[in-house]
């Protein structure tokens, strides 16, 4: 896999473990780096900025797939970190002056420090009970960022937020943001490969298989879940962080239940796991209002039965379905040992 | 213990006790599974706990593992392990390979492998050298290094799970059920591994329900039986034909 950086493609600049094993893989991970840096030549205004919601929900997605497909947790809270992430962005950067890059790296610590403190207690729930539990963090930092007025501005939310940028330097247009943040999308996926690859990524993939079994051969698995749980919580608030920049207004609702949904529906639809899936599915989610257009307004209908549909036909996800394809494509000499 | 037999072995005149159960109870909820169970086993022995099924010989490892609720005093290598974590006692040499084998079926056979030397801190050469004796003693692991480990036929699997935990370094084996699935043939195999590890020094506590194949490697056995210890023996004893019928109809001792 060592000429995978040598791709052209400036936006997924690709670190040699990426992609990995066979021909076909490389090939469709170049294909996929080659769209998303081609796709701003053809895209409209409106998917163009589509686009760029979806690669900060691709961040979100990497980071939650961490502690979902990787470790094999349950996790309906991660919208929290987001607002944590992106609340503490905003009031920082528009109430206190900071620079954007002080206050991601707040935004970043204050999300790890939280997800730490709560993670010590929630994550010795297994199953539902996890789920419950995240599932009220969530609601909890939703009825705060509502009621804690002097800081979030309740319902009104914060206006002004300044957009992303070191010094002079800033962004301001929405193809810029596009470049950047799907930069930071595969520093994202890039990260989240290093971590499945390393002595805690196995242990991670050990936890998700079995946890008995995981702690049977000396796996601390309760410390590990913290880790995933943190990492992932970090993911979550820098696409917080992104998300107050770009929009540059800050409301509960950004990060309501709604915001969990969709983080599923890419989940699951990309293929919770690959890393890459939920990349594919924050584009495929993120871009449906323009492919139902005038239909939009059905579009949490869409959600649900695009969702049924793949959990019922391709529970592995869209990206297996094109990695296979293209196994059967690329690597038809070899006898194709299969990934995942 | 009232209804426990004890017998000295000529084998084990004077051993050092690895491991020392004193009252064991575990409970699953309010179900108590297992009552006030009392053992030891011997450095360097294979140790067969046999019974039929449901009479608590999963349970008995898992409780050894904390991972059912317990009481009792357990001592491991001379120290009180009773309120370690699974993970801890894992680190300590205490290694299951549990019912079921507990296989990361996705993962290929060296990332499984590689996960039961994970809490090592003995260095990469100590565990390259652990590694090659996997290999000899399996040579079909070596073969299928990369191969997905799901993918592995069922002797293989319980191959995979007695290598990866001998790359935990265990000072003491816990194996749960391994003919569980597998055709005699293919269990022979296991055996014969199992007498090589036991030949190089190593413990095993086995649990078994098919006691002439667990007899024919075992120094010394305990039938279980509804969650109390039935019967103590010396394993050549319990191997003819009589002590096994009386074992599974329900006798209370063995004469």
């Amino acid at each position: 896999m060592a000429d995978s950086e040598s791709s052209a493609t400036p936006s997924l600049a690709l670190p040699p473990r990426i992609a990995r094993g066979s021909r076909s893989m490389r090939i469709v991970v170049i294909s996929m780096a080659v769209i998303i840096a081609a796709l701003p030549f053809v895209a409209s205004t409106y998917v163009l900025s589509l686009l760029v919601l979806a690669s900060i929900y691709a961040v979100l997605a990497i980071g939650l797939d961490l502690f979902m497909g990787q470790t094999g947790q349950v996790s309906f809270g991660h919208n929290a970190f987001a607002a944590l992430g992106g609340y503490a962005t905003a009031i920082l950067t528009t109430a206190h002056n900071w620079p954007p890059l002080a206050a991601l790296a707040f935004s970043i610590v204050i999300s790890v420090i939280a997800a730490l403190i709560v993670g010590v207690r929630t994550l010795q729930l297994r199953g539902h009970y996890l789920a419950m539990a995240t599932l009220a963090l969530g609601m909890i930092a939703y009825t705060l960022a509502v009621q804690l007025t002097s800081l979030t501005n309740g319902f009104a939310g914060i206006t002004g937020i300044a957009p992303l940028g070191i010094g002079p330097l800033e962004l301001t247009s929405d193809l810029q943001y596009y470049y950047v943040v799907w930069i930071i999308v595969a520093l994202g996926i890039w990260s989240s490969f290093r971590i499945k690859d390393s002595r805690v990524g196995r242990a991670l993939g050990a936890i998700a298989g079995n946890e008995e079994a995981a702690s049977a051969l000396g796996i601390n698995a309760a410390r590990l879940k913290l880790i995933a749980f943190t990492i992932s919580a970090a993911y979550a608030a820098v696409a917080g962080a992104l998300m107050a920049h770009f929009i540059g207004f800050l409301s509960p609702e950004v990060f309501g239940l709604d915001l969990v949904t969709l983080l599923f529906a890419m989940l699951f639809v990309g293929g919770i796991g690959t890393i890459y899936g939920p990349v594919i599915g924050a584009v495929l989610i993120a871009l449906l209002p323009a492919i139902l257009g005038p239909l939009a307004d059905y579009r949490q209908l869409a959600y649900g039965v695009i969702l049924l549909a793949v959990i019922m036909f391709a529970p592995s996800g869209a990206f297996r379905l094109i990695a296979d394809l293209a196994e059967r494509l690329f690597d038809r000499s070899s006898e194709g040992e299969k990934h995942g | 213990m009232s209804e426990t037999s004890r017998q000295q072995l000529p084998e084990t005149a004077a051993p050092s006790v690895i491991l020392d159960v004193r009252d064991l109870t575990a409970t699953y909820g309010r179900v108590e599974v297992l009552h006030s169970v009392s053992f030891h086993v011997n450095e360097g022995e294979v140790l067969v706990v046999l019974g039929p099924n449901g009479a608590g010989k999963s349970t008995l490892l898992r409780a050894l593992m904390a991972q059912v609720q317990r009481t009792g005093s357990i001592r491991f290598q001379g120290e009180p392990v009773e309120k370690r974590a699974t993970d801890q006692l894992a680190g300590a040499g205490l290694i299951m390979v549990p019912e079921g084998r507990g296989i990361l079926g996705p993962l290929s056979v060296r990332d499984n492998l590689d996960l039961g030397s994970y809490m090592r801190r003995d260095g990469r050469g100590a565990i390259n050298a652990d590694l090659d004796n996997v290999f000899t003693l399996f040579p079909r692991l070596k073969e299928r290094q990369s191969q997905r480990a799901g993918s592995l036929s069922g002797g293989e699997q319980q191959m995979l799970a007695i290598g990866r935990a001998i790359l935990g370094n265990p000072k003491l084996l816990l194996l749960d059920e391994p003919s569980l699935g597998l055709a005699p043939r293919v269990m022979d195999e296991i055996l014969q591994s199992l007498e090589m590890l036991k030949n190089r020094g190593l413990t095993i506590l086995l649990v078994e329900q098919k006691a002439p194949l667990a007899l024919k490697i075992a120094s010394r056995a305990y039938v279980l039986r509804s969650g109390h210890i039935a019967i103590e023996a010396n394993a050549v004893d319990l191997a003819s034909e009589e002590a096994l019928a009386k074992l599974y109809l329900g006798a209370h001792d063995h004469g």
